[in-house]
């Protein structure tokens, strides 16, 4: 089992030697992702292997050690990761042939973090891997360019502050715990509500934090907007899609069970407090990352905040504390990493054939890159939730899990962020694909073949996932199952929640839009033949602009697209602002920072402040 | 073992032969140097350790003493081996003023640590401030005289400081060897004992770089010569660490309990330390200057060692070991990488090095490693003694887990700083056609990767700090008795 | 086979009833306003000449766009049950209706915007925020009945209120139905909620490039969503019908109070629409959704 960490670790290398050779350095990344992959899924099922690594290491007076072991669900997140990262690796070797970094080696680097992260058996192993992952993915998305610098420390910074939460939450932990084992640490950690809750709350709350930071949750959802703009993109599209699940892996391993196993009194018949709390900044997230998603003008920040609401959705899932709320969001990651990865896919194809990622420069590339717009097209309509693709199985199983549990204010915020999903999701495809093609857009081409191959993987895995939502919620619920919830075993293409008659099938969705859209065919070859006519011809009635001296102009509504919409909500975002409060934070240290600074360089106040020093020094040892 | 008093003999003989020997000095150096490192490996494979040597044959507590015990040979190989990799970065001619200056270094801090009388360690400590005021001043330009004079006021002061507690020593307890002081400690009353421990306390947290002390550190970085500066970090400091532990652990607690129930000192100490560690920390923040952020950050990491040993916890102790080898080790790799880098580009600006990663990436990704440690992530050096710290502090009292909550945001600050540091190394940027020879890359590779080597796989260290920490906490057998075997 | 059989009947069948709708709402706003007004067979008649004419596109995407939007339309339809049958039997989700809903506006605004006219844009811009604006009030609205009734299955919803109009649920919530109401008439696109089309501002907005069957198609679109919405309206509150023909008729007195607002009232402006649909219908059907929980 440990060599699906060496591998990795050994392809980073070898290509951290080769940096120069492009094209060796992504063949091995494809390879050993391939590799990944192949082994992973000879892991399935086997899910008592262990390993462990005794060191000499004493902490609380213990030996450490690390260890590895096949939980199924690290299984269910790990293996879906695989199969993404795969394409990308696909789409990578086509994207890279002329980028000017090499982000290879440092990216395999993560993907050995990714697995080591969930494959952790021990909290310490766990946060090892967390850290190493968390600085990677800042020289990862830096590369070497100068502009990224900004987004990514600000994501560095986030990212530190997050570990160093956890840290505290895993010493407590094994401190009062006495493990560091992380389902033992868990039940143990169940016990130690009754005897000390101060300890408890403050340990579950570093930890939230810090999964919080790494997922986008509420107040630190700004990092994915400032780091996916500048990231190299397809990178981009791996952090989006798999990274970002890191907060919620341990969320679902160990938060869950933790906080549904509490007897805490409940509110309104509902839920209890940490249930609220964890909804309301899930219900939060989505409905402030839906809102920033639709004022976006650069499409890659607009999935980022895209991202923040989905990774609402998931926490929303949690909240519920009913088991097929848990299913549809460990459904909806898997879901969420192939749909923003087929969306991030299909924008760093546009952003390698254009260079560019502002939305209103662009427009009307569907004429020139229709696979590219296809993808996109399909990744819009999953991300939508709009059946029969793949994200609606999962948002359905929440939402009805969430009517279940009568959180009224949760599902009504659910609904608000996937149908204000449609307006934003929407606007990038008009502003992109469709409209009017601009002149210097002219002699766009399709993407190349190693670029479009993986994009039409990616449009098969969302149909299949979505009608056949069942290649994952076997795996799913039979994990569950090995873990010790009381599941049943998914069917292939049907989905339940415990309503009454609520048992959906989605091939029969599919069989009856396939059939909707059979009858609307019919419909339109039944009407007279169409012709196919430039858009000048219709405006200007056949008449040629250039003989009335006028030249034919080319409009686009795609800037400050719902604007009215916007102004609606100006006065609070001018109020409220998350980020400026984080910014200011590191904007005060760097204030302060040259003051220090001429303190060591100036020499007067050198031997006032020692002798300040030791009278406080004599002072304090004799006052204290 | 009578011959380990040449370890001080040897290079202070060779600081006076400096003076007529002009170009041989650079020679001499390197084998006074390697004399000093192989006799400690010599003295350590012997198998003797503990023993005590009587200078002149005057017994313990009335003469002069040097103690060899597990934590002096180790901080004598730590000294030694900081000064021949010094030395190694020393390319052009000295003159002999330098080479005097290093000599009287090199003997002062060996005698440092390996003396067991207080008065001796106190002249030893004066002698390394001198070198070292002497060696800064050596460029001698208006910064560099400016700042070896600010050092040596500060070193001044402390020392009437640390010269009163003798003499308060001297006047309750008689005596003025280690091991004496250690056995008779409990019976002074405890308000004398605060006393000599402020005064004493205050000279030493010069050395040890922490605030308000430490106003002589950045300047005296940024003006001295590279060799010097990593003679200040490599030799002065870990020697100042050695003092630390010594005296505070194994000295001046009573009954061989560790500090922080001694008095309540100990809370000062770790107010002090972790001041020191946002100040600097925050300092280095915006500096430009690639000397100057790594002088800041060393005074971090010395505040996170002391916050360590004040917390009066054996496993934090060991983190503070932890974090003295990682800051050793990753210093040495940055302070060279700034060097060269700072010859290629011409300035010490680190936004001018832009590129040079990518020209010559060893050392960049040395530096990185090093950063890395400092910043205590996993898989390197540093993280060990962070989670040994952090998790031990955060079971004390409440000005312990706020000292860990602010270390912590400050290895944020060290991280975004640092990394920042590295990224510009790594980013576009037109390098000039300088030629530097590979070989000055193998040096920091190898002590990135002892880092490497440490972080992954810690049982390599973990059982040599496990022993020193033994002799702290048996300091009645494993130092008093071997230097008092009467008693 | 005989499922397609049965798809295509239901598909002809919401198609003629939408249409029938269509043109009877003609004849009355008409009369309201004191016009003779078309006959109530109009609207066959204007897709009968739309389809029999020729038209121009200008690119694929309209064409697929058209298609889908009808296609998603139908197969919301299919879910719908009528008078409690339906195409194919399977669990008439309330969740999976709406959903579906959205593919046949996300076709029609993709075939909007293809067509390259920025009033076509800026009229889907508009659609798009209204439906954020309707579907907030209408779903708390669903909720409530959902949590009342323990299913989110809306034949089951339409079983749970036979046996009198005492037991419709218009009558027991009265005020959830308002709600749904008010919002039914932004669901519907009607007056005063039509600023998506708005033929006196952006030329009718997403339909300014469609000729031809392009129209036609987008007129049987929009025939089947009034026949999607009535019928979801019926189901929900109206509970369902015993026979087809009593559930056109509950369906046609939806329409009638739709298009009796529509005669009479101006026009919002798009920001103010969804103040209102956020502030009236919400709070009614907050009110509503509290009534039900407590």
């Amino acid at each position: 089992m440990v060599e699906i960490l060496l591998v990795p670790l050994i392809t980073a290398f070898i290509s951290d030697i080769f940096i120069k050779n492009k094209r060796l350095v992504w063949f091995l990344f494809l390879i050993s992702n391939g590799y990944i992959l192949y082994k992973l899924y000879s892991l399935y099922g086997k899910w008592d292997l262990t390993y462990i690594l005794n060191t000499d290491y004493q902490i609380f007076g213990a030996k450490l050690s690390l260890g590895l072991s096949n939980n199924p669900l690290g299984w269910y997140f790990a293996f879906f990761s695989a199969v993404v990262t795969l394409v990308i690796a696909i789409f990578s070797i086509g994207f890279n042939t002329n980028s000017k970094g090499n982000v290879a080696p440092i990216w395999m680097l993560i993907i050995f973090a990714n697995l080591g992260i969930f494959y952790a058996a021990d909290w310490i192993t766990f946060f090892m891997m967390w850290e190493l992952m968390g600085w990677t993915s800042f020289f990862a998305i830096t590369n070497g360019n100068t502009k990224a610098l900004d987004g990514a420390k600000y994501y560095l910074a986030l990212s530190l502050l997050g570990g160093s939460s956890m840290l505290i939450a895993i010493l407590l932990l094994g401190a009062y715990t006495k493990t560091f084992i992380i389902i033992t640490s868990a039940y143990r950690l169940i016990q130690l509500f009754n005897l000390a809750e101060g300890v408890f709350t403050t340990i579950l709350l570093l930890f939230i934090m810090a999964f919080f930071i790494k997922s986008a949750i509420f107040p630190f959802y700004m990092w994915p907007s400032k780091v996916y703009a500048v990231g190299p993109e397809d990178y981009i599209a791996f952090m989006s899609s798999v990274m970002i699940k890191y907060g919620i892996y341990p969320m679902a391993i160990f938060i869950v069970p933790v906080i549904g196993n509490l007897q805490l009194p409940k509110i309104f018949n509902a839920g209890n407090w940490m249930q609220y709390f964890i909804g309301y900044l899930g219900a939060l997230s989505a409905v402030v990352g839906t809102l920033l998603a639709m004022f976006q003008t650069d499409m890659k920040k607009l999935f980022a905040y895209s991202s923040v609401a989905n990774m609402g959705y998931i926490l929303l899932g949690f909240a519920s504390m009913s088991i097929v709320g848990f299913e549809g969001s460990l459904f909806h990651v898997v879901n969420h990493i192939v749909l923003k990865a087929a969306i991030f896919l299909s924008l760093a194809a546009v952003v390698y054939r254009t260079g560019e990622s502002e939305m209103h420069k662009l427009g009307g590339l569907v004429y020139k890159m229709p696979i590219t717009f296809l993808t996109f097209l399909f990744g819009i309509i999953a991300a939508a939730g709009i059946p029969p693709l793949n994200g609606f199985g999962s948002k359905w199983m929440i939402i009805q899990a969430l009517m279940e549990k009568k959180m009224v204010v949760l599902v009504i915020s659910m609904v608000f962020a996937s149908t204000g999903a449609f307006m934003y999701l929407f606007r990038a495809l008009v502003s992109i694909f469709l409209g009017q093609l601009p002149e210097r857009y002219k002699d766009v081409k399709e993407v190349p073949y190693t670029m479009s191959i993986p994009m039409i993987i990616m449009m098969g895995l969302m149909l299949l996932i979505g009608v056949v939502p069942g290649v994952v919620m076997k795996p799913l619920t039979i994990a569950l199952d090995a873990l010790g919830y009381k599941v049943d075993i998914a069917t292939w293409t049907t989905l339940s929640s415990s309503f009454k008659n609520a048992t959906i099938d989605l091939k029969i969705v599919f069989y009856m839009f396939a059939m909707g859209i059979v009858v609307a065919a019919l419909m339109y070859l039944f009407g007279n033949k169409s012709e196919t006519i430039p858009q000048h011809d219709n405006y200007t009635a056949g008449e040629n602009p250039i003989e009335w001296g006028v030249d034919a102009d080319k409009f686009n509504y795609s800037y400050s697209f719902y604007q009215p919409f916007k102004e609606m909500f100006d006065p609070l975002f001018e109020r409220i602002s998350i980020d400026r409060f984080f910014s200011s934070i590191g904007k005060n240290f760097e204030y302060i920072s040259p003051t220090i600074q001429g303190l060591y360089k100036r020499g007067e106040g050198a031997v006032l402040l020692f002798s300040i020093g030791v009278l406080l020094f004599i002072l304090g040892g004799w006052i204290l | 073992m009578n011959s380990i008093v040449f370890l001080v003999v040897i290079p202070i003989i060779a600081a006076f032969l400096s003076l007529f020997l002009g170009k041989v000095n650079k020679l001499i150096a390197y084998i006074v140097t390697i004399f000093n490192l192989s006799f400690s490996i010599v003295v350590l494979v012997s198998g003797k350790i503990p023993f005590n040597v009587a200078i002149g044959g005057w017994r313990a507590p009335y003469g002069i003493n040097f103690v060899v015990s597990d934590i002096t040979i180790f901080f004598l190989l730590l000294i030694n081996v900081a000064a021949v990799l010094s030395l190694t970065t020393i390319k052009e001619h000295m003159e002999y003023q330098f080479y005097a200056f290093y000599f009287i270094l090199l003997a002062a801090t060996n005698g440092m640590v390996l003396t067991g009388d207080i008065f001796n360690f106190y002249l030893f400590t004066e002698l390394t401030t001198f070198a070292i005021g002497g060696l800064v001043a050596y460029k001698r330009d208006r910064l560099a005289t400016g700042a070896s004079l600010k050092y040596l006021i500060l070193s001044s002061t402390a020392s009437t400081f640390s010269l009163a507690a003798i003499g308060l020593i001297y006047k309750t307890l008689g005596t003025l060897n280690f091991a004496d002081i250690a056995s008779k400690i409990s019976n002074l009353n405890k308000a004398s004992l605060s006393l000599i421990l402020i005064l004493f306390i205050s000279s030493m947290l010069v050395e040890l770089k922490i605030f308000p002390f430490n106003i002589w550190v950045v300047k005296a970085y940024d003006a001295s010569i590279p060799a010097v500066n990593l003679f200040l970090h490599g030799m002065v400091s870990t020697a100042g660490v050695y003092g630390a532990i010594r005296i505070l652990l194994m000295v001046f607690s009573k009954n061989s309990i560790m500090l922080s129930q001694s008095s309540n000192i100990a809370n000062i100490l770790i107010l002090l330390a972790f001041i020191t560690v946002i100040i600097s920390e925050i300092g280095a923040l915006t500096e430009k200057n690639l000397i100057k952020v790594l002088a800041f950050s060393s005074m971090a990491q010395l505040g996170i060692f002391l916050f360590g040993i004040s917390l009066g916890n054996y496993e934090a102790l060991k983190g503070a070991f932890y974090i003295v080898i990682s800051n050793y080790f990753a210093k040495f790799v940055m302070f060279i990488v700034a060097k060269n880098y700072s010859v290629i580009a011409g300035s010490r600006n680190y936004e001018d090095m832009k590129g040079l990663g990518r020209k010559y990436p060893g050392l960049a990704i040395a530096f990185t490693i090093s950063a890395l440690s400092l910043m205590g992530m996993p898989f390197f050096a540093g993280f060990w003694g962070k989670l040994s710290i952090v998790g031990n502090a955060l079971l004390m009292d409440k000005i312990a887990i706020i000292g860990v909550i602010i270390i912590l945001i400050s290895s944020v600050i060290e991280g975004v700083y640092y990394l920042r540091i590295s990224h510009t190394f790594f980013s576009d940027g037109n390098i000039q056609d300088t030629k530097l020879s590979r070989i000055n890359c193998v040096l920091p590779i190898i002590l990135a990767a002892v880092i490497l080597i440490i972080g992954i796989y810690p049982n390599s260290i973990e059982n040599i700090i496990w022993t020193m920490i033994n002799e702290i906490q048996n300091t009645p057998e494993k130092y008093i008795q071997v230097i008092l075997p009467l008693k | 086979m005989i499922a397609a059989i049965r798809v295509f009947g239901y598909s002809l069948f919401a198609i003629f009833i939408g249409l029938l709708f269509m043109g009877i709402g003609r004849k009355i706003i008409a009369r309201i306003q004191l016009r003779l007004g078309p006959p109530f067979y109009q609207a066959f008649l204007d897709v009968g000449k739309l389809f029999a004419r020729k038209s121009i596109t200008h690119n694929f995407v309209m064409d697929l766009g058209m298609i889908m939007s009808l296609a998603g339309l139908l197969s919301t339809m299919l879910f719908v049950p009528v008078a409690g049958h339906m195409a194919i039997k399977t669990s008439s989700n309330l969740i999976l209706i709406i959903y579906l809903m959205a593919i046949g506006h996300l076709g029609m605004a993709m075939a909007a915007a293809a067509s390259g006219n920025p009033n076509a844009t800026i009229g889907v811009s508009r659609a798009l925020t209204m439906m954020l604006g309707y579907e907030i009030p209408f779903f708390t609205v669903m909720l409530g009945l959902i949590i009342f009734n323990g299913t989110s299955s809306l034949e089951l919803i339409a079983q749970s209120q036979a046996g009198g109009i005492l037991n419709w649920n218009m009558v027991k919530f009265p005020l959830g139905f308002l709600a749904a109401e008010i919002a039914l008439q932004a669901i519907m696109g009607e007056k005063p909620f039509d600023a998506m089309v708005a033929p006196a501002e952006i030329a009718s907005g997403p339909m300014v490039e469609l000729g031809g069957k392009y129209l036609g198609l987008a007129f049987l679109t929009h025939a089947v969503s009034i026949f999607v919405e009535t019928g979801i309206m019926v189901n929900l509150f109206m509970g369902g019908a015993s026979n087809v023909f009593t559930f056109v008729l509950k369906q046609f007195e939806i329409y009638l109070i739709t298009i009796l607002i529509e005669a009479v009232f101006p026009r919002f402006r798009i920001e103010q629409a969804v103040k209102f649909l956020w502030t009236v219908p919400m709070s009614i059907a907050v009110v509503q959704l509290a009534i039900i929980l407590l």
